[in-house]
């Protein structure tokens, strides 16, 4: 169907009549026969605008048509039955002609339906009938395109091949955007490409690709660029546009989960290497950041440095140091920026952190006692928590227990409650522990679960309630297991992030299991371990084939991408939260509170910009303490 | 080389549609040429001007079914143009319901209305063979498989019309409307389109009816219908007897069921000739009486017993589109002899 293109239009007839741009292979090829044994004596003229002012007496028109064939087509003759009546018995077909031109197409298939009734073997000319028909699928293609139908949309092109053309080529952008939108990338791809490949006008090239950039991926985008680049080689328009939409492409890229095309890349790099320029080379060093390609993400960040890019390049380079495990040279250059820009340190600290261990994991103690300082001095209570576990794995009960308190004194959080409940059901205080647990019951489910499971379960369970992640895989390592103990040593390989021996192990127990409820833990732990991994794409995909109602699937997907998101905030890793807050946005509506992390997100990546429209958004619709107070402190932020 | 001027053309035109209907009964083509003067625009539209002005697939089929009934292909044609080009948007192939000129977008909501597709698929049907327009009986039959393939449900032995194809199932029941059953329409849809689920639609129709005039004593413009077959009140839709459900006697007689016990239940409602007419019944407050003065309504009563059905009025410029397509039905019934009483 819509592949190729007609003759016709390379001979450029500009009339009312758009002449077709893609037509039906089989037009295509009586045309062709028809130009073989035609081309060399009299050339292939489209006379219809000719035919159609001249039945209409449009004088004046009539002339500038003949002129303008005559100046294109030079051996051209006029024909000479131009005046002749048409139709059988010399019937004038001019009235109807003259309610076509003035768009009334119900009146002229009603005129035209009475008159082969009452005059038997009358019939309306062909080309009068193939107008009418165009028209009419030009108005069904705007209508249906302007409520979203794209089947129909599609439908009705392929019906009507003439409807996309150079003289109508927001037809062409319609139908390319329908295949598109129905799955269909590559036929809407060609029909862009078919439109830059035929029309000559700059204007409707670039605006083409314009188009083609609002619903393409880059792979399909970049021949239709490079197409573009081709045929205006010499516009500085067109230059300007494209340089815009790359741009444009880079920014998304920061935001989405897809690599850029590596050519749109090197062409970006190359920009910004030739101008020096600085917020291009930032913008470089967070897309690099996002795709956690930290080498690149440094040398990025410290050109952007070098150029004169502000604190977001020294946080984003500090952030990159860490993860290439280069930590004394991050922590030298977050501390010599600590007085200019505190976002700089918290992000170092953040990092720090996250290396701390705990939880099932080895303690650095080089890196505890950094942070046990930076925590005193600077009252930080997720530090505190993060070095109450890790004294919980090194057994020390007593030091865990300070600092979650300490952590709680300086600011009420889960986790450390969490902790102390942990300590307090070790050393056998249950009056504390239930009155911990009831001033946290309607806050934390974590907290509520310990109350609920007193005793009956397992001693792995209660391990993994307790955060003793070392012991519940000492306890589950063995071959005689019950399902209920696998699922639990699932949950403690999660906790101490060995993730691949997890997903392995979630994946048999989904294999293995009978009971729905059960398949359907199973299968949160496997998409949980696959998120762990940094695996988002293929969570969703896996997820999409599991025998399980979809809510419920989105749900588990939901769950599991907050709880990521969360703990990636917590580490101080902002940019992936952001991530993964964006990807359960596209899932399901963000509950509240994980708005406001987004939020606080942006704000630590330093996006204020997007904060401050988080923030809005939320504020309008449940104003809360935590909304307001971070909008607060966003104008105080503005006002300096 | 003769060039007539569109006048001409056009005097013409009117000159010959007359002689096509000479032999037609002329009281129902006086009354068409009300209707379509009245009621529908020279682009194609017909204009319910008891609801603001709006359109809906409902009044292009009614119109373009009158039209293919009278034969009158021009009308036929021009109500035909609009409502492919207008309405005929849908994924599906199905008409949206709704279209307000006034509005942005001019269709608010893409949903069809299954009565609407009915109608618009038996005057294809019809016209198609009336005037052996190949086109026409091809794009009925579309309809119809689509009708059939995506709007019929089945629950308690009942053969359902989902009456969109959108919305209609909660959790305890399908809601159909009873009015949107069209025999006659659904007759010629099994000629088009043969498949034995529309006998078992015509058939679960009438057996609908007549259980809810059974249960309710009235039918209700809309009802619940739940998996084990039983009648409730359905949700979020008024429980009346009125606009919709008035027609229902019009299309049994169409094609010609005689169903006495819903002509009854009806009697009961309507009362007797020369009083005002009540439109709209409310089912859970017998007092609650809606009465609308329009002749074109109280000439619904004649149908049921057939007293003074010879002598229905002519259509009358006053009268709104509903009450008018209405009277333009029942004469077309008096016209063909289609009620025996």
């Amino acid at each position: 169907m819509l592949k190729r293109l007609s003759l016709c239009l390379l001979l450029g007839a500009a009339t009312i009549y758009a002449t077709p741009l893609l037509q039906a292979s089989h037009a295509l090829a009586q045309e062709s026969d028809e130009s073989g044994e035609t081309a060399a004596t009299q050339p292939v003229v489209d006379e219809s605008a000719l035919r159609y002012y001249a039945r209409n007496r449009d004088l004046d028109r009539l002339e500038a048509e003949i002129r303008r064939l005559r100046a294109e087509h030079p051996s051209w003759q006029p024909p000479e039955d131009l005046f002749d009546p048409e139709g059988a018995g010399g019937f004038d077909e001019g009235p109807l002609w003259q309610l076509f031109a003035e768009g009334r197409y119900a009146e002229l298939r009603e005129a035209i339906a009475d008159l082969e009734q009452e005059t038997p073997g009358w019939e309306a000319s062909a080309e009068l009938l193939s107008q009418l028909e165009l028209a009419e699928a030009h108005q069904r293609l705007r209508n249906a395109a302007e409520h979203q139908q794209w089947r129909r949309v599609i439908e009705i092109a392929q019906a009507q091949p003439a409807l996309s053309s150079c003289e109508r080529v927001d037809n062409a952008w319609i139908i390319a955007e329908a295949y598109v939108r129905s799955e269909q990338p590559d036929a809407g791809a060609e029909v862009y490409r078919s439109i830059l490949a035929t029309c000559d006008e700059p204007n409707i090239l670039i605006a083409t690709l314009q188009k083609a950039s609002e619903v393409l991926d880059d792979q399909r985008l970049l021949p239709l660029d490079q197409l573009v680049e081709q045929r205006l080689a010499d516009n500085e328009e067109a230059a300007a546009a494209r340089a815009a939409l790359q741009r444009g492409r880079l920014a998304e890229g920061l935001s989405g989960d897809q690599p850029l095309a590596p050519q749109l890349l090197s062409t970006l790099e190359e920009q910004a290497r030739s101008a020096q320029d600085a917020e291009a080379a930032l913008n470089l060093g967070w897309y690099y950041a996002g795709q956690r390609d930290w080498q690149p993400a440094e040398n990025w960040f410290s050109l952007a440095h070098q150029w004169g890019a502000g604190t977001s390049a020294i946080e984003g380079r500090v952030q990159a140091l860490m993860r290439l495990g280069r930590t004394s040279e991050a922590e030298r250059l977050a501390a010599e920026h600590a007085g200019s820009s505190p976002a700089v340190y918290r992000s170092y600290i953040g990092l720090l952190t996250q290396r701390l261990g705990g939880r099932g994991r080895p303690v650095n103690l080089e890196v505890a006692g950094r942070l046990a300082a930076y925590a005193d001095r600077s009252r930080d209570a997720t530090v505190a928590q993060a070095l109450g576990w890790a004294a919980l794995e090194m057994e020390d009960v007593t030091a865990a227990e300070a600092w979650f308190r300490q952590s709680l004194a300086w600011r009420e959080n889960e986790n450390a409650a969490v902790g102390l409940a942990v300590v307090l059901q070790r050393q056998g205080n249950t009056e504390a522990f239930n009155q911990l647990a009831s001033a946290w019951a309607s806050r934390s489910s974590r907290i509520r679960e310990m109350q609920a499971s007193g005793g009956g379960t397992s001693p792995a369970a209660v391990a993994l309630e307790r955060g003793e992640i070392a012991r519940c895989l000492r306890l589950t390592d063995g071959a005689q297991l019950s399902a209920g103990e696998r699922e639990i040593r699932g949950w403690c390989l999660l906790e101490a992030e060995r993730t691949a021996e997890a997903m392995e192990l979630f994946r048999s127990l989904m294999e293995q299991s009978s009971g729905q409820a059960r398949y359907a833990q199973a299968a949160h732990g496997y998409l949980l371990s696959l998120l762990q991994r940094g695996l988002v794409e293929e969570a969703f995909h896996e997820m999409r084939g599991l025998p399980l109602p979809a809510e419920q699937k989105n749900e588990l997907l939901a769950q599991a991408l907050a709880a990521k998101a969360l703990a990636a905030y917590e580490n101080g890793d902002y940019l992936h939260a952001l991530r993964l807050i964006e990807v359960h946005a596209r899932l399901m509506p963000l509950p509240y509170d994980l708005g406001i992390v987004r939020g606080w997100a942006y704000y630590n990546s330093n996006q204020y910009q997007r904060a401050r429209e988080t923030f809005d958004r939320l504020d309008r619709q449940y104003s809360t303490h935590d909304s307001r107070s971070a909008l607060q402190l966003l104008r105080q932020r503005e006002l300096k | 080389m003769t060039w007539f001027s569109i006048p001409t053309a056009l005097a013409l035109l009117i000159a010959c549609s007359g002689a096509v209907f000479a032999q037609e009964d002329e009281r129902l083509q006086a009354s068409w040429e009300v209707y379509q003067e009245r009621h529908i625009r020279q682009t194609g539209r017909v204009v319910d001007d008891g609801n603001g002005g709006i359109s809906h697939s409902e009044g292009q089929g009614y119109a373009m079914l009158l039209a293919a009934e009278l034969g009158d292909a021009g009308v036929f044609a021009r109500v035909w143009s609009w409502t492919l080009n207008n309405l005929m948007v849908r994924d599906d192939g199905l008409a949206a319901w709704r279209f307000d000129p006034d509005e942005n977008p001019r269709i608010g909501d893409i949903n069809n209305a299954s009565d609407g597709d009915l109608l618009i698929a038996h005057a294809l049907a019809l016209a198609g063979e009336k005037w052996g327009r190949a086109e026409y009986v091809e794009q009925a039959q579309l309809l119809a498989r689509t009708i059939r393939e995506d709007l019929l449900r089945e629950a308690g032995g009942y053969t359902l019309l989902l009456p969109g194809a959108e919305g209609f199932l909660d959790e305890q029941a399908y809601t159909v409307n009873p009015s949107y059953w069209i025999f006659h329409s659904i007759e010629k849809l099994q000629e088009v389109d043969p498949h034995p689920q529309w006998d078992a639609l015509y058939d679960s129709g009438l057996r609908l009816l007549k259980a809810a005039a059974e249960e309710y004593d009235a039918l209700p413009d809309w009802v619940g219908v739940t998996q084990e077959g039983e009648l409730v009140q359905p949700e979020g839709f008024d429980w009346v007897s009125g606009y919709n459900a008035l027609r229902i006697p019009l299309y049994l007689r169409l094609a010609q069921e005689e169903e006495r016990t819903i002509f009854a239940a009806f009697a009961k409602q309507w009362g007797a000739a020369g009083a005002l007419f009540p439109v709209v019944h409310d089912l859970a407050d017998a007092d609650e009486v809606e009465y609308n003065g329009d002749p074109a309504f109280s000439a619904l009563r004649s149908l049921l017993n057939c007293e003074g059905l010879q002598e229905l009025p002519l259509l009358s410029e006053e009268s709104l589109y509903y009450p008018a397509t209405l009277l333009l039905f029942s004469h077309l019934i008096r016209a063909r002899g289609l009620a025996e009483c």
